[in-house]
């Protein structure tokens, strides 16, 4: 598929950077456009690493949550099982739904998890301090650096 | 966008000074501030026949934001400052339901200086930038010192009393959960720690909320101003020592190896008579990044809501940060 999303994004970005921020001089609109080229660069730069980081995400957080199981309630296992059942992986809005599923079960689980400060805590922290480093955006577009 | 904004501030101003024939020259939006729009423009008007010019600043709460505050509060908090030790903007005008501009705004003296948010940091010898220093956290102890009964500003604020942690905490929870568009189970650990440790503090002072050398206003090494007002409240003056000992702030803060966090707390707590409990300030250390944490959501938010011109994502280099305060 040519051009393909990569292809897209870049050109998006050249054509903003090159034909209109040349022509912008008022100080918010510049500033928020070098913001607008940066976040289409980590786009870019990042939309291949999207689907890996979330099915990450999803197994690692499942996993603290089957470490938790004995220190929950049957309801929640439950909801925790149901949630846990596959779809179709390579689907990327259904990848983010079951983020969202797991992290908000993870938070009801926390409770339980807190207080037993056992097996499943340890992981949990494991899983908060890798997925710090994996997240595939940092905080804020910063607009890139100009070339030369 | 500036069409509007001028015709709305020239019929404002119009009413404010008593001419109908006031003109606004150079409005312009800066590009500084994440928080507040900012626009500053030249007045020209008569009064009895005298001609009057000054260039006036207008603070306008945007349509999205990472931090939504009262304008009235702000006011209010400015007016009641302007007669005291620690030097903050004159106030003009209050538009507090944006009947005049459209939203909440309020419009102060424009005036001279430099904002330097590395001013620490800079081009200046170490001997004068210590200096700076020592007048900037002297700013910021006069801020604790003052009688803020006296001033009238338990009148507009709440007093949480000794239970300003736990305050403040409720509040900052309250916002994760207005903003969060998604479940956080990093802040949640974090709000857990937070509740088990809150500390009791031993003084009700008036705190910046924000105070840090982007926010003051300089002359040469003098420091003129202290800016950006909205965000302050009743609370534990260790609030603002958390927030200007932050780590994660310690490039704007700190001259490494010349003035250290201690060094900072060793003064303050000496002009300011106030004991500085590491525990606490800890404390205050892991909320202050609880509270950065929160901009990024709220501009999350805002963007995701289409009010806000920025794609912010998941704070995940604070999260590092705050998963080291807390030792987890």
């Amino acid at each position: 598929m040519r051009p393909t999303v990569t292809e897209q994004l870049d050109g998006l970005r050249r054509i903003l950077a090159e034909a209109v921020a040349p022509e912008v001089t008022a100080p918010y609109p510049a500033e928020i456009l070098g913001s607008v080229v940066g976040a289409l660069n980590a786009l870019q730069a990042n939309l291949h690493a999207i689907p890996n980081f979330l099915r990450w995400d999803i197994e690692t957080t499942a996993g603290v949550l089957d470490a938790a199981k004995p220190l929950l309630g049957v309801d929640l296992v439950a909801e925790i099982d149901a949630a846990e059942a596959w779809d179709d992986p390579a689907d990327l809005a259904a990848l983010e739904t079951r983020q969202v599923r797991l992290r908000g079960l993870l938070v009801v689980a926390m409770p339980a998890i807190l207080a037993d400060r056992g097996t499943a805590y340890g992981k949990m922290i494991a899983l908060f301090r890798e997925r710090a480093e994996r997240f595939p955006f940092s905080m804020a577009a910063r607009p890139p650096a100009k070339k030369a | 966008m500036a069409g509007t904004i001028e015709r709305d501030l020239t019929a404002w101003l119009a009413d404010a000074l008593g001419d109908p024939g006031v003109r606004i020259d150079r409005l312009r939006r800066t590009s500084v501030g994440y928080s507040r729009e900012n626009w500053v423009f030249d007045v020209a008007w008569q009064v009895d026949g005298a001609a009057h010019a000054q260039a006036f600043i207008a603070r306008r709460d945007p349509a999205g934001s990472v931090l939504e505050t009262d304008r009235r509060l702000e006011f209010a908090i400015l007016s009641a400052l302007s007669d005291t030790n620690v030097p903050v903007p004159r106030v003009r005008w209050l538009d507090a339901d944006g009947a005049r501009l459209g939203r909440p705004a309020i419009v102060m003296d424009l005036a001279d200086g430099v904002c330097d948010y590395m001013v620490l940091n800079g081009d200046r010898p170490l001997d004068r930038r210590l200096a700076i220093a020592h007048r900037l956290y002297d700013r910021l102890a006069d801020i604790h010192r003052l009688d803020w009964r006296a001033l009238g500003l338990d009148k507009i604020l709440e007093d949480p009393g000794n239970k300003a942690a736990l305050a403040a905490l409720d509040y900052w929870e309250a916002e994760l959960r207005r903003v969060q568009l998604e479940p956080e189970p990093e802040l949640e650990l974090v709000i857990a720690w937070l509740r088990e440790r809150a500390p009791e503090n031993a003084a009700v002072t008036l705190v910046h909320g924000d105070f840090k050398p982007g926010n003051v206003l300089m002359q040469g090494d003098e420091v003129t101003l202290v800016l950006d007002w909205e965000t302050a409240h009743l609370g534990d003056p260790l609030e603002d020592i958390g927030w200007v000992t932050n780590p994660l702030r310690a490039g704007e803060h700190r001259i490494p190896g010349a003035w250290e966090p201690s060094d900072l707390i060793e003064r303050w707590s000496a002009r300011t008579g106030f004991a500085a409990d590491p525990a606490a300030i800890r404390w205050w250390n892991v909320l202050a990044n609880f509270k950065q944490a929160m901009t990024v959501l709220t501009g999350k938010h805002a963007f995701a809501d289409g009010r806000f011109d920025r794609i912010l994502h998941e704070p995940v280099a604070i999260y590092r940060l705050l998963f080291n305060l807390i030792e987890a």
